[in-house]
């Protein structure tokens, strides 16, 4: 599991990022002022750190400073968007920005892509004896190959990018499919498919009225 | 062509032209002169001559003998021959009976002069001989007889052009002179231009500090005096304008950090919310920041809002009790209170009336009475009011944490907080003594505040007193 | 280099422009020589030609003389005197007795005189040839007398020893000019006096004076020329001749010149 540092001061934000990235696999510490946040840096060796630039203390572009002889990248998020800042910050070696407001996924799929390009992993997502290898687009069970259409692919993908949590059933042919849901009885499929495939019958489990979960755990 | 240049220039034509006149003016004068008593001399030797001849004519006339042209071509060659080649005297007889050219009994004249060019009796004329000048003269004698004497003025143009030439030195000297010294001058009195002229290069090239501090009591001096107020004028317009684009882009930077960090959890959480149903304590804390950020986002724009009015509209103020205001805050702050630990406010009743904009001046000690609220829970809040001279000071004092005296000077900025973490939680702005402090100056007036950490706080308004109307003192 | 070229053209046309300017005087002079040369003007201090006087002149001084001389009856030899020297004068005769005979030599002398008058255009021709017909016709006799002055009369009358004079001139000897003329004669002839005085001042080497006009309001108005400056009267006039006796009528052409005053009517 990637070790992934959130810098941010307002809490609301940081939580949020904390509870998104948890769900998608990671092991997140927060910390809320930039003095707190470098204590951090020289305490533990982190895979990414998400900095806010407007900090108490210690800013973003300070913080940096801490991070680069580390070797650890940087995802700057800032309210700002203005060139200036956007190519300050990038001159300075942070390895992408990020500008308030976000939208989850795309934060995760940038950390993602960050990991990835550095090496440090962001390629598997594992979920009890099943790993799903996002580089390579495998899927493994106990070692050994499932085959999965593109399409189951990418369900299983949502579902393990949200362990724990009801997916609705319109959000879900969103993520996967696109556009608006026509009917539901291809994504109940595809979900009967996977079950089979991966042998988890019991661990995609159906929420009355919502949709359906991945089981922690 | 440079300045100096061009005023050496019309210096030396002037000079030039002014000192030829003088001097021709001046040599003609000394040339009119040496000829008229040259004349003088002339004149008195031809009516010598004259009188000779008219003299010997009446000798032969009175001896009886007969006055012929021999007789008197004799006697004028006696008498007039010249003795050596050099003389300076010519003459000529003539007999009116034996005129036209062939007339003359006796003549030494030149033969380039015909009859026509001597002068009548009593005249005189200039002529030409060669490279000479002569001035002849006529005289009508006894018996027909007409005399001409011709005397050379050759020393008399000698004279002048010795005269001329000592004046040409003289004027070449006083050109080179002239050229020299308004060199020096025009230089040094162009300088202070070329200074001028630098300095105003050097300050379009963005050296707005340079002054050329050129002090001369002349136009010059005066040029660069209103040039250095100008340069002044012009570098504290564009430090304003430096000050006023930092300033704005720096409100620029806090409102979309203050605008955008709301709006990031809102949709962060929403979005979550929509996606997936989450643990029931996840869904309460997603709705709850939502629920906050909201909030937030709110009172950021009513007070933008209001501070937004406040730039805009001039106020209009108008008498009123300062107790009423008072009063309507301490009741519109009672929930603030409230939610701060039961904070008790304590105001003094003084009867002073104040101008003002009634609901400003209410939000304003409303916002006064709310920050001391949250800087000391539960503690005691004291208003009180007091007029000294023309104004009025109304203070609002707490017993609260304090601000630090660094930062005493930054609160007033919008979206400046002491210590943010804190101030989200209570939901503050960033904005609210930024506001007050908009409020006091549109009533003329400002916002000192004295605070020392961990005593407390004491924000003063000051206000322009005002009398009480007569009919509400009646009632 | 546009700049620098203009700089350098007006730095010239600068330098050119004094030149000239510096060279006025030369033009100013070379100007007012022009208008020297050549220009007539009246002289300051003219010359005034003298006056001259009666004395001036040999023959009148000689008249004023004889005047004054026989004014004084001055006869006699040179003695001294409370107002001088006083000469002795003594005068020709003037009738015949007193005369010396004339020969051929004073005759042609006297002819010579009278033609020179009559060349010079004083004496008519007629008046010449009347003359001349009357001395061959009587044989007329002449004679002459001189006085101290040097004057010379000659006189020559009709036949031997008669008292009429045919002809009668005065002559100063040195200068051969004639002072007085009378001509007595049978017949009278036309005579132009305006041209006879001019001519006859001429004659006598005169005109010097230079005032000579016509005495108005006088006798002689119109047969006589005065002069101021030299005090002087010229008269030339004919007509009948009372003063000759005998039955016969005669006329006469006279010539006059002597000192003569004329009175200022004012």
């Amino acid at each position: 599991m990637n070790r992934i540092l959130i810098v941010e001061d307002e809490t609301t934000i940081s939580r949020l990022i904390e509870v998104s990235l948890k769900r998608a696999g990671y092991d997140c510490t927060v910390a809320n002022d930039g003095v707190t946040a470098a204590d951090l840096i020289e305490a533990n060796d982190f895979d990414l750190a998400l900095l806010d630039i407007m900090l108490p203390g210690l800013d973003g572009y300070d913080l940096l400073e801490y991070l680069r002889p580390m070797g650890t990248p940087v995802i700057f998020l800032t309210a700002k968007s203005s060139v200036k800042d956007r190519v300050k910050g990038l001159s300075l070696g942070a390895d992408d920005y990020l500008i308030k407001p976000f939208d989850v996924e795309e934060l995760i799929a940038r950390v993602e892509a960050v990991l990835r390009r550095t090496g440090r992993g962001g390629q598997t997502l594992t979920a009890f004896d099943v790993t799903l290898d996002l580089s390579e687009r495998r899927v493994t069970r106990a070692g050994q190959d499932v085959d999965l259409t593109p399409r189951e692919f990418a369900l299983l993908e949502q579902l393990m990018r949200n362990r724990g949590a009801a997916l609705y059933r319109d959000v879900l042919y969103e993520r996967v499919w696109g556009g608006e849901m026509a009917d539901t009885r291809t994504l109940d499929l595809h979900i009967q498919r996977l079950r089979k495939k991966l042998d988890w019958h019991d661990k995609i489990e159906t929420v009355y009225r919502v949709g359906y979960r991945l089981k922690k755990e | 062509m440079r300045f100096s240049e061009k005023l050496v220039c019309t210096i030396l034509l002037v000079v030039v032209t002014f000192f030829a006149l003088g001097g021709s003016a001046l040599l003609y004068g000394d040339f009119r002169d040496r000829l008229s008593a040259s004349a003088v001399q002339e004149q008195n030797r031809h009516s010598m001559v004259c009188y000779t001849l008219e003299n010997e004519i009446l000798t032969l006339h009175r001896q009886g003998e007969a006055v012929t042209g021999e007789v008197l071509e004799n006697f004028c060659a006696e008498l007039l021959e010249p003795q050596d080649p050099n003389s300076v005297q010519l003459a000529a007889l003539y007999h009116t009976e034996r005129a036209d050219g062939e007339g003359a009994v006796y003549s030494s004249l030149p033969a380039v002069w015909g009859t026509n060019d001597l002068p009548g009796s009593g005249q005189d004329v200039v002529l030409r001989s060669g490279e000479s000048l002569w001035r002849v003269y006529g005289t009508d004698l006894l018996d027909g007889w007409t005399l001409y004497t011709a005397y050379d003025l050759s020393e008399v143009f000698a004279a002048r052009s010795r005269s001329l030439r000592r004046f040409l030195l003289l004027e070449a000297a006083v050109v080179i002179g002239a050229a020299v010294a308004a060199l020096l001058f025009s230089r040094r009195l162009t300088r202070p231009l070329a200074l001028l002229n630098q300095a105003s290069r050097r300050i379009a090239e963005g050296d707005y500090a340079l002054r050329t501090g050129l002090r001369t009591d002349d136009e010059i001096g005066q040029l660069s005096e209103s040039f250095d107020t100008m340069a002044a004028a012009v570098q504290d317009k564009v430090a304003a304008l430096e000050l006023s684009v930092q300033q704005r882009e720096d409100f620029m930077g806090a409102f979309t950090h203050e605008l955008k960090t709301p709006m990031t959890g809102i949709l962060g959480y929403a979005d979550l919310l929509r996606r997936m149903q989450p643990d029931p304590e996840e869904q309460r804390e997603a709705a709850g920041a939502i629920y906050h950020e909201a909030h937030r986002l709110e009172s950021l724009s009513v007070k933008l809002l209001q501070l937004l009015h406040l730039d805009e509209e001039e106020l209009a103020l108008e008498p009123l009790p300062l107790d009423k205001a008072v009063e309507r805050a301490v009741h519109a702050a009672r929930p603030a209170l409230v939610q701060n630990g039961g904070a008790v406010v304590e105001t003094f009743p003084t009867g002073l009336w104040v101008m003002g904009d009634a609901d400003l001046l209410c939000d304003l000690v409303l916002n006064l009475i709310t920050n001391a609220a949250k800087a000391g829970p539960g503690g005691t809040i004291t208003v009180t009011a007091q007029q000294a001279g023309k104004t009025v000071l109304l203070r609002v004092r707490d017993h609260g944490c304090g601000i630090p005296a660094d930062q005493l000077a930054r609160v007033t900025e919008p979206f400046y907080m002491v210590d943010k973490s804190r101030a989200r939680k209570q939901g503050g702005s960033g904005l609210g003594l930024a506001l007050c402090s908009r409020i006091a100056q549109a009533h003329g007036g400002t916002l000192p505040i004295e605070s020392e950490p961990g005593k407390g706080t004491a924000v003063t308004i000051t206000l322009q007193a005002a009398c009480q109307p007569e009919e509400e003192g009646a009632q | 280099m546009k700049l620098k070229a203009k700089r350098g053209l007006l730095l010239a046309v600068c330098a050119a422009a004094i030149v000239p300017l510096a060279a006025i005087p030369l033009g100013w002079f070379a100007l007012t020589d022009a208008a020297l040369v050549g220009q007539r003007q009246n002289q300051e201090t003219p010359y005034t030609s003298l006056v001259p006087t009666g004395n001036d002149y040999y023959l009148l001084r000689q008249l004023n003389t004889r005047v004054k001389l026989a004014e004084r009856g001055a006869t006699g030899p040179l003695y001294d005197s409370e107002s001088g020297m006083e000469g002795m004068y003594l005068s020709g005769a003037t009738y015949a007795e007193g005369m010396i005979y004339a020969d051929s030599d004073m005759q042609a002398y006297q002819d010579e005189v009278l033609k020179t008058l009559v060349d010079g255009g004083v004496l008519p021709q007629a008046w010449y040839d009347q003359v001349k017909e009357e001395i061959d016709y009587w044989a007329g006799s002449t004679y002459y007398s001189t006085d101290t002055l040097g004057f010379v009369r000659l006189m020559t009358f009709v036949g031997e020893s008669s008292s009429t004079c045919l002809l009668n001139m005065e002559v100063d000897s040195l200068t051969g000019k004639v002072v007085a003329l009378w001509i007595s004669a049978e017949q009278g002839h036309e005579i132009d006096p305006t041209a006879a005085l001019p001519a006859w001042v001429e004659l006598n080497e005169l005109d010097g004076l230079g005032d000579w006009s016509v005495p108005v309001g006088t006798d002689y108005e119109e047969s006589g020329l005065y002069s101021e400056n030299g005090q002087v009267l010229m008269t030339c006039a004919a007509g009948d001749d009372n003063y000759t006796t005998g039955g016969q009528r005669r006329f006469y052409f006279s010539l006059m010149l002597g000192p003569y005053t004329r009175e200022v009517s004012q």
